[in-house]
C-alpha cells in the first residue's frame, strides 16, 4: 500500500468517527482521548480510575488497556483520592483540522476543486444552520409525497435513508444522527401503514411537521411522542425493535467478516465501516426509546421496558464508538502489535489467564478487530 | 476452576458480549467489561447445571414447567450475589453434581437439557429481548452438554 492509499484510509477512519454521531460529539471525545493520551506514562497503567476534568462519572481502565469501563457513581471501596483527574488540553488539533490536512495533501490526485468542495461540505455540516436545513428538506419532500399516496412516502423515505446512511454520510453532507432519524421515520412509517387498527388519518402528516423544532432528530422525537399519544405506541415499539434487530445483524455480520484476499488495511477499513452501520442503527434505537420515554402516559411496565432498552443499546453503541476511535489510533498497526506483545508477555510469564483476558477484551468486549483475527493475534502472526 | 469449565464460561461470555445490557439492571449507566461478561457467563452456566441436576434427579417431566422457571430465576439471583471465588467453587460443585446425574440417567439428557434451555430462555426473556434470550440460552445448553460429555469421557 502506498502513502496516498494510507492517507485515504486515515481520512476514512477520521471521517467515520466525525460523522457517526455528529461532529461536535466526535470532537469532544477526540479531545478527551488526546487528554488521556497526554498523561504521563506512569498514570496510564491499567487498573487506574479516571475522571475527565469538568465531567461527571468515572472510568476504570480495563486490565488489558486501550479502553475503560464507565461508572456513573464511584463504586464502594474505591478511594476518591486515588482518582486521576485528566486535565483538558487546549490547542490540540481537531478531527476537522486533521481531515482538512489530509484532504489538502491529496489535492494533486483528487483535484483542487473537488477537495475544496469536500471542505465546503465539512464546513456546512458543522455550521449552526445545517440541522435546520436538513430538517426542512425532509419535511418538504415528505409533505410533497403525502399527496401522491402511501407508496410515494415510503419510496421517498427509503431513498433518503439509503442516501443518508451511505453516500451522504461519507460526503459529510449529513450526520449519523440525521441518518438515524430517517431510519426511525422509515421504520415508523412502515409500521403505521400496516397497523391494525389503522393509525388516525391525521397522524402521518405530523411526521413531516417542521414547526417548533430545530432539527430532524427533534422532529422525529416529537413524532414518536405523537404516535404514543395517538394510541400507536405498539407500532412505535415494533418500529424501534425492527431497527435493533437490523443493528444486531449488522454488528454480527461485521464481526464475522472474513479477510478473503483483501489487503489488511482495506479489510479493517471495511470492518469499521460495518461497525459504523451498526452504530447508526443503535443510535436510532437509543433515540427512539428515549423519545418514547418522554411520553407521560406510559404504563409502568412500558416505561421499565423502554428504560431497559435504552440501557441495553447504550452498551452496544458505546462499543462501536470506542472501536471507531481505536481505528484512528491504530492506523499504523502499532496498537495491534502492542496487544500482541501483551499476550506474548503474559504467556511468557505463565499467565495464560491474562493472555486470554487481553484477547477477550479486544475481540469480545470492545471488538477492536473482527473475530477472524483472534487466532492470528493469539498465535503471534 | 478446570480449563473445560473456564472454556465453557468464556464461550458463554463471548456470546453475551455486547448484549450484556440486556441482563443488567435497567437505568444503570455502567459500561461493562469482559470480567462482568465472564461472571455473567458463569452465573448462567451454574443456573443451567443446577436446574439440570435437579430436574434429572426429580425425573424429567414431573417437575418441569413453571417450577423450573422459578428455580432458575432463584439460582441466578443467588449466584449473582456471590464473590468470584465463591462462584468458581460453586461452579465446580454443581458441574460435578450435574455430571453424576447425567451419567446415571443418560437417556434423560436430551429432554431435560431442552426443557432447562427453554426455562432459562423464559427467565432471561423477562428482561431481555426474546431473540437474545433464546440465543444465549442455546449457547449455555450447548456448552453445558459439552462439559457433561467431557466429564463422562474422563
Amino acid at each position: 500500500m502506498d502513502a496516498l492509499e494510507r492517507k485515504a484510509l486515515a481520512y476514512a477512519a477520521l471521517q467515520r468517527l466525525w460523522v457517526t454521531l455528529d461532529p461536535a460529539s466526535a470532537e469532544i471525545r477526540w479531545q478527551q482521548e488526546f487528554a488521556f493520551m497526554n498523561l504521563p506514562a506512569e498514570l496510564k497503567a491499567p487498573g487506574h480510575w479516571y475522571q475527565h476534568q469538568g465531567d461527571s462519572g468515572y472510568i476504570e481502565y480495563y486490565p488489558s488497556g486501550d479502553a475503560g469501563e464507565f461508572h456513573a457513581e464511584l463504586p464502594a471501596g474505591i478511594d476518591a483520592a486515588s482518582i486521576i483527574i485528566i486535565p483538558q488540553v487546549p490547542g490540540f488539533p481537531s478531527i476537522y483540522e486533521d481531515m482538512k490536512g489530509l484532504l489538502l495533501d491529496s489535492a494533486a490526485v483528487q483535484g483542487d476543486v473537488n477537495v475544496q468542495r469536500i471542505i465546503a461540505d465539512m464546513d456546512e455540516l458543522r455550521s449552526p444552520t445545517h440541522a435546520s436545513r436538513i430538517k426542512s428538506i425532509i419535511a418538504a419532500d415528505g409533505f410533497g409525497a403525502l399527496a401522491s399516496g402511501k407508496q410515494a412516502i415510503a419510496d421517498d423515505l427509503a431513498k433518503k435513508l439509503q442516501a443518508f446512511s451511505t453516500v451522504e454520510l461519507q460526503r459529510n453532507k449529513v450526520t449519523g444522527f440525521e441518518a438515524a432519524a430517517v431510519m426511525l421515520l422509515y421504520s415508523l412509517y412502515r409500521q403505521l401503514v400496516t397497523a391494525t387498527p389503522a393509525a388516525p388519518a391525521n397522524l402521518i402528516p405530523k411526521m413531516f411537521d417542521p414547526s417548533g423544532v430545530s432539527s430532524l432528530q427533534e422532529m422525529t422525537a416529537r413524532f414518536i411522542h405523537d404516535c404514543c399519544a395517538a394510541g400507536m405506541g405498539n407500532a412505535a415499539s415494533q418500529a424501534i425493535d425492527d431497527i435493533r434487530l437490523g443493528g444486531d445483524a449488522t454488528l454480527a455480520a461485521s464481526r464475522s467478516m472474513l479477510p478473503g484476499n483483501l489487503d489488511p488495511g482495506v479489510y479493517l477499513d471495511s470492518y469499521y465501516a460495518g461497525l459504523q452501520q451498526a452504530a447508526l442503527r443503535f443510535l436510532a434505537v437509543r433515540w427512539g426509546w428515549q423519545s418514547v420515554l418522554v411520553f407521560a402516559g406510559l404504563s409502568d411496565d412500558d416505561r421499565q421496558r423502554a428504560e431497559k432498552r435504552v440501557n441495553a443499546v447504550e452498551e452496544k453503541l458505546v462499543r462501536c464508538e470506542t472501536a471507531l476511535m481505536y481505528a484512528v489510533k491504530d492506523l499504523d498497526g502499532s496498537r495491534y502489535r502492542q496487544q500482541q506483545q501483551a499476550i506474548r508477555d503474559a504467556r511468557a510469564a505463565g499467565d495464560e489467564e491474562k493472555a486470554d483476558a487481553v484477547l477477550s477484551n479486544v475481540f469480545d468486549s470492545v471488538f477492536f478487530y473482527p473475530e477472524a483475527l483472534k487466532d492470528v493475534m493469539s498465535k503471534g502472526a | 476452576m478446570t480449563s473445560e469449565l473456564e472454556e465453557a464460561r468464556r464461550a458463554i461470555a463471548s456470546e453475551i458480549g455486547p448484549d450484556i445490557g440486556e441482563f443488567t439492571p435497567a437505568g444503570e449507566k455502567h459500561l461493562f467489561g469482559w470480567d462482568d461478561m465472564l461472571a455473567l457467563g458463569g452465573v448462567f452456566l451454574m443456573a443451567f447445571l443446577a436446574a439440570f441436576a435437579k430436574s434429572a434427579g426429580e425425573e424429567a417431566g414431573k417437575k418441569l414447567g413453571a417450577a423450573l422457571v422459578d428455580y432458575i430465576a432463584e439460582q441466578i439471583k443467588a449466584w449473582r450475589s456471590k464473590s468470584p471465588q465463591e462462584q468458581s467453587a460453586a461452579l465446580e460443585n454443581v458441574t460435578s453434581a450435574a455430571a453424576k446425574m447425567a451419567a446415571a440417567k443418560p437417556e434423560l439428557m436430551a429432554a431435560v437439557s431442552a426443557a432447562v434451555e427453554s426455562a432459562l430462555a423464559s427467565v432471561l426473556g423477562k428482561d431481555a429481548e426474546s431473540d437474545i434470550a433464546d440465543r444465549i440460552s442455546a449457547k449455555v445448553r450447548q456448552q453445558a452438554l459439552k462439559l457433561l460429555s467431557l466429564q463422562a469421557a474422563a
